[in-house]
């Protein structure tokens, strides 16, 4: 299998409400090797976006990591310190989120934005650059500012924004949508991080605008040698962008493979039922055959395996014990007793 | 063909840009957003017309003026041959029985402060069903769309996405509507969901012989339910056709960068238009041909300056570009 950049084990994210323990994240283990993408897909709620916010410590109150480990080039990223986390927090390990507006700050500048963020790293993500400037004398700051900005600049021009040294004193909200998008990514990416998690990148952009990015991304991806785990729920977009796919079902995984695994041999039958659900592009007037009931609570989860309350397939043995995810081939992992066979 | 039930015709809806208070003093002329600027479209009793296009390109303002919750600046709209945009209020209400809207997020759409009964029974009450019948009523229509009859006590907070999509079909279908428009109706809800939606939304089509036009920016979606497809580009229908043709035959650069650019899961391997660029403010549009800052064509050329029409050029096939060339008909018909 080779060196893994990633690797997050048994990993438990609960989250504690008035209501009952909600289990978002329920034991789940993967790993991402140096410039791999791997796709994380799966409907609304089924923790997907719980995994990549644990993997960067963002989870907020009521939430915590309650179990596992989460090995970045082999070191447990949650025994690590806040201090030191911030170290890898943008500096390794880069995160953009669904919606580009919410994520920029309003009041400042976008050439300060990604000015901060170098400077915070001192780009090399080795240094605390913000207690550095502080302490040098105000020749060497002015310098070390030059630099930050015209490393800025040089980020904007490699996400595609034409005339960079203009927009850089632009706010946001004189941006569209989908470069608003291309600023978060030159942010994520001025500190060379070796990791990109992209939770719905391209969710709130039109399809032609998602090309665009989903192009750049790639493009940046080959050039720096960075890994990527994109989050989405759109199984075309994995499918056109990703090496190999994590399907998730209510807080666990329930399928792992490479993207013509997935797609085109599923055996979990969440996996199956997904991919029929997809309308099919010119495939008209049939009756789409869609999963019946919806996805459970998370605070109150069916016992056994959580989608056999869905499953055509269930037997009794499904409602009771809980299935592992059991390697069939080389590199394609189901947890399923029905669906190997 | 029928005769249509619904006919746009070079129907357009403006909207003036607030001016400054200097500007206002100077009795300036407001700057104009022009969000829909001239489209004709027919749509044929029991069909399902897709309409399609980016954020900002007027979808959502066709439909508003389509139904009159917004007026339109020029142009008319008949419904079965009769223009509504000059029907007096008292007549319009009536005419209002006839036309339903299902709207993008089933969260905003329902009040939460009003039971299922309410909400589902007031356009029942206010198109003059007794009040005792409504209750019943209102249970047939749950039961149509798929929820429980013992629904009809509970509040919107109760249901998921899918469900409440479900009351919001059911209140446009309890006046009995010939026409529904279903703006982004299936957009925000999950893959197994929307798929839920969709086919309940195809067999109320063939129960009640509903038309429909059908909103959206997802092509696999309007590909699924649609009949015949029209593509908006900045305020203008670029191409229209019937769906297999749209996809087979695409004509207008709009639509051929646009099918190119939808992620599929079945064909992964294909040549890709990307556009530059992004769509231009509506308001200023450039002159001509819309499209033109980010077209792609080898052929453009200053004559797209002129504005290119809607113009037919093969069966039930419409593109406003001076470059698609008219294809011979298919030579089974000419054999026939």
């Amino acid at each position: 299998m080779g060196e893994r950049l990633l690797m997050v084990r048994d990993l438990k994210t609960y989250f504690y409400s008035d209501i009952g323990i909600a289990k978002a994240v329920d034991g789940i283990s993967f790993s991402v090797a140096p410039g791999e993408a791997v796709g994380i897909v799966g409907e609304s709620g089924c923790g997907k976006s719980v995994t990549a916010r644990s993997i960067m410590r963002l989870v907020d109150y009521p939430g915590r990591i309650v179990g596992g480990q989460i090995l970045f080039r082999g070191e447990d990223l949650l025994t690590l310190g806040e201090q030191e986390m911030r170290r890898f927090r943008g500096g390794h390990i880069a995160m953009i989120f669904q919606d580009p507006l919410t994520t920029l700050n309003p009041v400042l500048t976008v050439g300060d934005q990604i000015v901060e963020a170098i400077n915070l790293h001192h780009g090399n993500g080795t240094l605390r650059g913000s207690e550095l400037l502080g302490s040098l004398n105000p020749f060497a700051r002015k310098r070390m500012q030059e630099k930050a900005w015209a490393r800025a600049i040089e980020m904007m021009e490699h996400v595609g924004i034409s005339v960079p040294e203009q927009r850089m004193k632009e706010y946001p909200h004189q941006f569209s949508g989908g470069m608003r998008q291309r600023v978060m990514i030159a942010v994520a990416l001025s500190c060379n991080p070796s990791l990109l998690i992209a939770d719905e990148p391209t969710t709130a952009l039109d399809v032609t605008v998602q090309a665009q990015i989903l192009e750049l991304m790639g493009q940046l991806r080959s050039d720096l040698d960075m890994a990527i785990i994109l989050i989405t729920h759109d199984l075309g977009v994995v499918a056109e962008f990703c090496d190999r796919i994590i399907v998730m079902y209510a807080g666990k995984i329930v399928e792992v493979g490479t993207v013509d695994d997935i797609l085109f041999r599923p055996k979990h039958p969440y996996t199956k039922g997904l991919l029929r659900s997809v309308p099919k592009l010119g495939d008209r007037r049939h009756r789409i055959q869609s999963i019946p009931g919806v996805v459970p609570e998370l605070h109150a989860l069916p016992t056994g395996c959580r989608f056999h309350t869905r499953c055509s397939l269930a037997t009794k043995r499904c409602a009771l014990d809980e299935p592992p995810l059991t390697e069939i081939e080389d590199g394609h992992e189901v947890s399923c007793f029905r669906g190997t066979a | 063909m029928d005769r249509p039930l619904v006919q746009v015709r070079d129907l357009k809806v403006h909207f003036p840009m607030k001016r400054s208070f200097k500007e206002r003093l100077r009795k300036k002329t407001p700057t104009m957003l022009y969000a829909v600027d001239g489209v004709n479209l027919d749509i044929y009793p029991g069909e399902t017309l897709g309409l399609v296009g980016e954020s900002g390109c007027g979808k959502s303002t066709l439909a508003r003026a389509i139904l009159r919750l917004c007026e339109p600046t020029s142009g008319q709209v008949l419904f079965e041959g009769k223009d509504i945009c000059q029907l007096p209020a008292k007549e319009m209400r009536a005419q209002r029985k006839e036309m339903q809207l299902i709207f993008q997020d089933p969260y905003a759409s329902l009040n939460p402060r009003r039971t299922v009964e309410e909400i589902v029974g007031l356009p029942l009450a206010l198109h003059g069903t007794p009040p005792g019948q409504v209750r019943s009523r209102v249970k047939a229509l749950l039961k149509r769309v798929g929820l429980h009859e013992s629904h009809v006590d509970r509040f919107p907070h109760q249901f998921s996405g899918g469900q409440r999509q479900r009351i919001v079909i059911a209140r446009a279908l309890a006046v009995k509507p010939r026409f529904i428009i279903a703006d982004e109706a299936v957009s925000a809800l999950d893959v197994s969901i929307q798929a839920q939606i969709i086919n309940l939304l195809q067999e109320l089509q063939q129960d009640f012989n509903l038309t429909y036009l059908f909103i959206t920016h997802d092509l696999s979606v309007v590909s699924y339910v649609s009949d015949r497809i029209a593509v908006m580009y900045l305020g203008q229908i670029v191409e229209l056709a019937e769906t297999q043709r749209l996809f087979d035959r695409p004509m207008h650069p709009y639509t051929k960068a646009l099918l190119s650019a939808i992620p599929r899961v079945d064909k992964r391997t294909r040549e890709r238009i990307i556009l530059r660029g992004s769509v231009p403010t509506p308001i200023n549009p450039p002159p001509g041909c819309r499209f033109y800052s980010r077209c792609f064509l080898p052929q453009k050329s200053p004559y797209c300056l002129i504005p290119p029409r809607l113009r037919q050029v093969g069966e039930d096939h419409y593109v406003a570009c001076h470059y698609a060339v008219a294809e011979p008909p298919l030579l089974e018909r000419g054999v026939g």
